[in-house]
């Protein structure tokens, strides 16, 4: 399925050349075109096994010998992966489209949302596949990642009887195209007295998908069925849209003679000849006959049966044999290795060809035998993408995750992928009266085990200090309290002064208090006697009061 | 010159009552209708028009199309809500409109809910509407692979009366379900849908309601009859395989939960 316009067309059409940050691309070489389409896992789904059989879903449907163009030149599809299984498509790199794989029991809907300007250059699709997913659906969801649209639509399907009930006709009109003037149309064309039967699906409902008109009905863009097939109009359709073609040297050898092409003959037309003592080389061109010598790097193949006999397997020009045009540029010719291997142009022999494959895990480009686009030609190439967040150290990171790297005990890994010490802070611990150090982010509430415990204070001490003579103890709560316990009853002709201090000290450990006491005597005068005089207590009392 | 012109006078006179006279005088052979008269004209603000009657409604068995699309298909006011997730679900099953695919993405919210949320996804299964259902059943194949035992035969007793929908594209998703589950009495429901060509509902590329049910029966047995099918047939005989397969084999067939298939004794 897709949801939105592919700006493909316009996306290729910057040259023939690869774009290289494209997460759709295409490149001609060799009179081939491939065209590479850069795809990043994410999702629970997502396998090394479940990343090969998109592979080869990819390999089984689109390449399967399509051409593109007059010259009929090779058109092949490359998938260049990753797997992010532990991400998601925000941290994928730019330069891919984001697949996310979902593991699903039961059934499932995949998708591909193409949204072609989200960067403003490179079109950019959003998948969302199933691990159960087919290979047809899969070859169909990466055929819109290449470019290529649905080719199905809903319909609405109609019977229409006479007034006999026969069949006048059997009708499909487009879903888009039922409007209010349609349906008035359908019933007005139902003879007098017959009927109209809309047609409905298992579910009830009137929609039914068809492949739109004139698509072929096994068309992979327009169902996943068993026949469903890429057809070669797909590929031209993806060559056109991207203006990819390869140049017209490579219409050489078709067996037809193309003058407007630049050719002067064709070695596989028997209609086209040179002129005497001329012969049609591999390049469409009159040449002069030469004697054929059974060099490797002449261009041209000997075998036994040549004259001069020889032994190649191919010759497409080395070294100082190399043929050369009439302007001196070195010419070479077709390369007639059976494919896969290629011509090894030095020794004239058929070679497996290899490519670039990268170890991502050590970072190393190795070559592998067999044909496939290389995906790097130096070590360098092979440095994953850097992804703070999925639990894999990778470039610069420090650390990533769940990957301590190269964090010290006494280090966590950041939000940043690097090592940070890990941040302490000092609480109380006040059953204990001590101050700890304890790992996490928070302010400290101590600096020594004394702001942990309330403070100490010499009460005998502070209330001598102050002209006290008696200390009462620390177990007062309150001024009130002390006062309380220092109350002592009056003696007889005396007038007693009572005096108490109630100090505290507090700190976030607690408070710390001293209940002082002293006492001052003043005698009555005529005591006993027939007028005794006592001092008034609310004067001699404060006047005598220590000064503490 | 004029006695040759009377004569033509009379000619004139004679032909005239020939053709007029005897004409109206006889009953015509095919009266010619005459609507204007039969039906009172229609006036307008303008002009007095007239017009001819509206032919007789073409009769239309089984109901019609719709043409209105993009409306909200699901009136979800009357899905009353008890908690966060329901609300969420709510939201994501209001927002579905038919003519648009991208508004179907709103049921990845409901998976993303995570297996804990069964209770309130099952909820979801009380609704009498199609895609309420589906939503439901689509994001519980999400959450089996993630979902505990308790939460699985939550899961399980949920989606049985579904076997009996009468939706046929309910019938063949939950019994997908419902075999992941390891259920066997879906089997013969499965098999049944090998039959049914409709369009599984909401399937992109459309998929047959057949299709589906041959990959879940080929996922989770150890058979596989090469059935075929498209939106227009299906292999007949693939299906009566399954069918022999099932009156044969089935009464000794054992959910094997490590395998995750169902096997033979």
């Amino acid at each position: 399925m897709k949801t939105a316009t592919i700006a493909f067309a316009l996306l290729l059409t910057i040259g023939l050349a690869q774009l290289s940050f494209s997460k759709t691309a295409v490149k001609t070489e060799n009179c081939g075109i491939v065209f590479t389409v850069h795809l990043a896992f994410v999702g629970n789904g997502t396998s090394d096994a479940f990343i090969q059989r998109v592979k080869d879903a990819v390999n089984d449907h689109w390449n399967k010998g399509f051409t593109c163009g007059d010259c009929k030149c090779k058109a092949s599809v490359n998938i260049d992966t990753i797997n992010l299984r532990g991400g998601s498509c925000e941290v994928v790199n730019p330069t891919y489209h984001c697949v996310e794989v979902v593991d699903t029991a039961g059934p499932h809907r995949s998708s591909v949302y193409m949204n072609p300007y989200v960067d403003g250059e490179t079109a950019s699709g959003r998948g969302d596949f199933s691990s159960r997913d087919t290979d047809k659906v899969l070859a169909h969801e990466v055929g819109h990642y290449l470019g290529a649209d649905d080719e199905y639509e809903d319909f609405y399907g109609y019977t229409v009887k006479n007034a006999a009930g026969e069949v006048v006709s059997d009708n499909w009109v487009r879903k888009d195209d039922f409007t209010d003037a349609k349906k008035e149309e359908i019933r007005n064309s139902v003879p007098p007295g017959g009927s109209i039967e809309y047609k409905r699906n298992g579910d009830g409902g009137f929609e039914i998908s068809r492949p739109k008109d004139g698509v072929d009905p096994d068309s992979l863009m327009a169902s996943i069925e068993r026949t469903a097939k890429v057809l070669p109009y797909h590929v031209e359709g993806l060559c056109k849209a991207s203006k990819a073609k390869c140049g017209n040297e490579c219409c050489c050898g078709n067996g037809l003679l193309e003058p407007n092409k630049g050719e002067q003959c064709d070695p596989k037309d028997p209609g086209t000849k040179c002129i005497p003592s001329y012969e049609c080389n591999s390049f469409c061109k009159c040449v002069p006959i030469r004697t054929v010598t059974p060099r490797c790097g002449d261009g041209y193949l000997s075998n036994p049966s040549s004259p001069g006999g020889g032994n190649e397997e191919c010759d497409v020009g080395f070294g100082f044999y190399q043929p050369k045009d009439a302007h001196g540029n070195l010419l070479t010719s077709p390369d007639t290795c059976p494919a896969p291997k290629k011509c090894d142009a030095e020794t004239c022999k058929c070679k497996m060809p290899t490519h670039g494959v990268c170890d991502w895990g050590h970072q190393v480009c190795f070559q592998e035998d067999g044909p496939g686009v290389s995906e790097c030609t130096a070590d360098s190439q092979c440095v994953p993408p850097q992804v703070c967040g999925n639990n894999v150290r990778e470039g610069s990171e420090q650390c990533d995750g769940t990957d301590k790297g190269t964090c010290g005990p006494r280090e966590y890994c950041t939000s940043g992928c690097t090592c940070a010490p890990i941040p302490t802070h000092a609480v109380c611990d006040y059953g204990h009266g001590v101050c700890t150090i304890v790992d996490g982010v928070g302010t400290s509430e101590c600096g020594s085990d004394a702001d942990c415990t309330p403070p100490v204070v010499d009460c005998n001490s502070y209330c001598s200090s102050i002209g006290y003579s008696q200390n009462l103890g620390s177990s007062y709560p309150s001024g009130d309290a002390c006062q309380q316990a220092a109350t002592e009853s009056a003696p007889t002709c005396n007038v007693l002064c009572v005096y108490t201090k109630y100090y505290t000290s507090t700190n976030q450990a607690g408070t710390t208090s001293c209940c002082c006491k002293t006492k001052k005597t003043f005698p009555c005068y005529d005591c006993p006697g027939a007028n005794p005089t006592c001092p008034a207590a609310n004067t001699i009392c404060p006047a005598n009061a220590p000064a503490g | 010159m004029r006695g040759g012109g009377v004569w033509i006078a009379v000619l004139l006179l004679v032909s005239f009552i020939l053709l007029f006279g005897c004409t109206q005088g006889q009953t015509p052979a095919q009266p010619q209708p005459q609507p204007e008269q039969q039906t009172p004209p229609i006036t307008s603000n303008q002009t007095n028009q007239t017009t001819t009657p509206a032919p007789a409604p073409a009769k239309v068995i089984g109901g019609e199309p719709s043409t209105s699309t993009g409306s909200q298909l699901v009136d979800v006011s009357s899905f009353p809500e008890k908690n966060e997730n329901q609300k969420v679900i709510k939201k994501a099953i209001g927002a579905y409109k038919g003519g648009d695919t991208s508004s179907f993405s709103g049921v990845n919210e409901i998976a993303n809910l995570g297996p804990g949320a069964t209770d309130d996804i099952i909820w979801l299964l009380q609704f009498d509407n199609i895609y309420a259902q589906w939503s439901a059943v689509y994001a519980i194949s999400e959450l089996i692979p993630q979902a505990n035992g308790a939460q699985k035969e939550k899961m399980r007793t949920a989606l049985l009366p579904l076997l009996s929908s009468r939706w046929a594209s309910i019938r063949a998703a939950s019994a997908y379900d419902l075999v992941a589950l390891g259920e066997k009495s879906a089997i013969p429901v499965l098999i049944d849908s090998l039959g049914q060509t409709d369009k599984q509902f909401l399937s992109e590329t459309p998929t047959p309601i057949c299709e589906t049910a041959n990959e879940a029966l080929t996922a989770y047995t150890e058979k596989d009859f090469g059935f075929s099918c498209s939106l227009t047939g299906f292999d007949s005989k693939g299906k009566s395989d399954w069918q022999g397969w099932w009156a044969s084999k089935g009464k000794a067939l054992n959910y094997d939960s490590a395998k995750k298939k169902f096997i033979e004794g």
